[in-house]
């Protein structure tokens, strides 16, 4: 008798477990019936998940507001998501049904989104648009995914190096130009508690991140990561470490913690990028510091950073589109990269205004814009990635030679490439 | 008739935790065995078409570098942690069992390392293992027991015991805690006959406090043991799995296959592989248990 009746129990709680994922099949279902149904007429709502946070966030709303209240076609609203949650957040609302119309995602992700098919290509739109050549190459590059357009970039950033100018002055040092200058310079400038030079090699998105300006510098590319120019560019870091010009636990350090340690006076040089500027300027505000390029090997190298909008596939893509294009007029990417004190992705806002040129610190980083690289751009830049971490954390822990480490890198890259 | 009715109704009381426990805890974990079974990343989540691909995502898994490593990380973390919090909350235990003055106080003070979220210690203790300024570091130079400062959590081979370290730290008060209840629920009597016997502390402790405590070692060791085993913030605030791969565990692999190379299937074994060793020692667990209650 029981055992007939806990069968029943089990039978009873599979059909509704069974009546849960059917109705979430539906659910999507109907979703996008109403959508189909809707692009015949124009669909109002235009959903945008954002990241920005602080300044940011606030005149992103108030810019949204503006777009709302200047017309009544479309009617653009925000949902903030976490910028570490972005891509968990996208890959649940793929499974579920619930994607925005727009996502602001980091410009090292645009790609492999692209690629999976999550996103809109809005080639023919940005052609309509003509507008596109008025952007830095760089940025532009990263929306790009086999020859089209997979979204438009916002807002952009590269890396560049922070020196401690009274630390330089003491010592009777210039700021180094190459890298021979700058082994002789950090170790020049450590003593003590004071390390000469940091980048942060850990093992996240940040470290492959970082390296990546020296890689670019040598000529080599991730592609050739087991080239005489990345082996290079390598060696040159597990030298500092070795000499002890670079402290070892920068492995383990993340940009802010370098950050940090640049404001105590830790640090005499950083690689570091125009977000964490304010930062500085808040937890040291007799902090003397100026910003050039990265120390060269070939030429100047820098790496990009900053975010994206792109558009979901099969959304709402013309309502997006004209926030979008909306958005990114020159004289409001100007005023909004200027008020928050980032760089605009367009070279036009930039050159418009004398802000960025007059900034004592961001204008160090108007030449290393020109010369800033997006990595990749990869759909498998994740994997890539990982094994750049990898070699990178390999060299500088003296687990393998740099050489090694490389190669080992190297044939990763060629597994995942092909 | 009426005893029939009472079972009845004793089973529709059961009801509402039966369809709790299939909704929230089997849909998930069944939901997760298929999507190891099924080849799933980004370009197909959405679509219903996952083809069904066996064992490859095991064999792939078996094929990651990575994977042998995390497997091993994982077990010594656990089994060191475990070890430590059992031993130092034991002798925690025995020590506020001793009732002075601010025992009970004292007790609940150290509880505190248990009630702070995991990220921030995990924050904090990467800020003191740090190699320049960290206070360990510090603290060791100071009284001579180092001549150089350990690079806690930069070098591949220590890296591991820095997170233990940081990891025994938090469990401590938990073991301590009940550990200290199983040590005053022990009956008095016995070790009053024991004392009559002429035993001291220590063959008190060996032959009588242990066998007695047994039950309760065994389920703080079975706790412990879940708990530290899929361990996730502690590492991926402390190291992020670095350096190399040197602190990557089971859970950290499983979060990076999933949401860095979305790899959901990967994601999905490596998970798998993670609770059928909870789920093996779980029932090594109940084995001992009933065993116990038999004899």
């Amino acid at each position: 008798m029981s055992k007939k009746f806990f069968g029943i129990v089990v039978l009873m709680a599979l059909l509704v477990l069974a009546a849960c994922s059917g109705e979430s099949v539906t659910d999507s279902d109907s979703d996008n019936n109403a959508s189909n149904n809707d692009e015949e007429e124009v669909q109002k709502d235009v959903t945008v998940w954002y990241y920005y946070t602080g300044k940011q966030e606030e005149l992103f709303l108030t810019a949204i507001d503006e777009y709302n209240g200047a017309q009544d076609v479309y009617e653009v609203k925000a949902e903030y998501v976490p910028f570490p949650d972005v891509k968990k957040q996208l890959s649940v609302g793929l499974a579920g049904g619930t994607l925005p119309d727009m996502v602001q995602m980091d410009v090292v992700d645009n790609a492999s989104f692209a690629a999976q098919g999550v996103l809109e290509d809005i080639t023919s739109l940005v052609e309509e648009w003509g507008e596109a050549d008025q952007f830095y190459e760089g940025p532009l590059k990263s929306v790009t995914y086999n020859d089209g357009y997979y979204g438009l970039p916002v807002g952009s950033n590269a890396l560049g190096l922070f020196y401690n100018v009274d630390m330089l002055e003491e010592a009777g040092v210039e700021p180094p130009t190459t890298w021979d200058e700058l082994l002789e310079t950090a170790e020049t400038l450590t003593s003590g508690d004071t390390k000469g030079f940091a980048i942060s090699a850990v093992k996240s998105e940040e470290g492959a991140f970082q390296y990546y300006p020296f890689l670019r510098s040598s000529g080599a590319e991730y592609t050739d990561l087991d080239s005489e120019g990345a082996i290079g560019s390598l060696s040159l870091l597990t030298q500092l470490v070795e000499e002890g010009s670079m402290g070892a636990d920068v492995v383990n350090a993340t940009q802010d913690d370098l950050a940090r340690q640049f404001a105590q006076g830790k640090l005499a040089m950083m690689v570091n990028g125009p977000w964490n500027i304010e930062r500085l300027k808040s937890e040291n505000p007799d902090l003397n510091f100026a910003i050039t390029q990265i120390p060269k090997d070939e030429e100047y190298a820098s790496v990009l950073g900053g975010e994206n909008l792109a558009i979901i596939k099969d959304s709402n893509v013309s309502g997006a589109f004209d926030f979008l294009t909306w958005f990114l007029e020159t004289e409001r990417t100007e005023k909004f990269s200027a008020e928050t004190g980032v760089f605009p992705a367009r070279k036009d806002a930039l050159e418009n205004s004398d802000f960025w040129t007059n900034d004592e610190h961001l204008r160090g980083f108007v030449p290393i814009m020109d010369v800033a690289d997006p990595r990749g751009p990869s759909p498998e830049w994740p994997e890539i990635s990982d094994a750049i971490q990898i070699a990178l954390q390999e060299a500088l822990t003296g687990t393998k030679s740099p050489k090694e480490a490389l190669q080992g890198a190297a044939e990763k890259v060629d597994e995942i490439l092909n | 008739m009426k005893k029939l009715t009472s079972k009845w109704e004793g089973y529709l009381f059961v009801i509402p935790a039966i369809l709790f426990m299939l909704l929230l805890i089997g849909y998930p974990l069944i939901y997760n065995i298929v999507l190891s079974f099924q080849d799933v990343n980004l370009s197909n989540l959405a679509n219903d078409s996952n083809q069904f691909v066996g064992f490859e995502n095991y064999k792939e898994l078996a094929n990651e570098e990575a994977f042998g490593i995390s497997v091993k990380n994982t077990i010594i973390y656990t089994v060191g942690s475990v070890v430590f919090q059992i031993v130092i909350g034991f002798i925690l235990a025995l020590f506020f069992s001793m009732k002075f003055r601010l025992a009970d106080f004292l007790r609940g003070f150290i509880m505190i390392s248990w009630l702070i979220p995991l990220t921030i210690t995990a924050l904090l203790f990467k800020f003191m293992m740090s190699s320049g300024v960290g206070i360990f570091n510090q603290m060791l130079l100071s009284i001579g027991f180092i001549d150089d400062p350990i690079p806690w959590l930069s070098d591949p081979k220590i890296a591991l015991w820095g997170i233990i370290i940081a990891n025994i730290w938090v469990g401590i008060p938990f073991n301590m805690l009940l550990l200290s209840t199983g040590l005053s629920s022990l009956p008095e009597d016995v070790y009053e006959s024991a004392s009559l016997d002429g035993a001291n502390w220590f063959q008190k402790l060996i032959y009588i406090t242990l066998p007695l405590l047994r039950p309760v070692i065994l389920v703080v060791m079975m706790l412990g043991f879940i708990y530290t085993f899929k361990v996730f913030d502690l590492v991926f605030v402390m190291t992020g799995g670095g350096p190399i791969n040197s602190t990557e565990v089971l859970s950290t692999l499983a979060y990076r296959f999933s949401f860095n190379e979305f790899e959901f299937s990967l994601g999905a074994a490596a998970a798998n592989v993670l609770f059928l060793i909870l789920f093996v020692v779980s029932l090594i667990y109940l084995f001992i248990i009933r065993k116990d209650e038999e004899a």
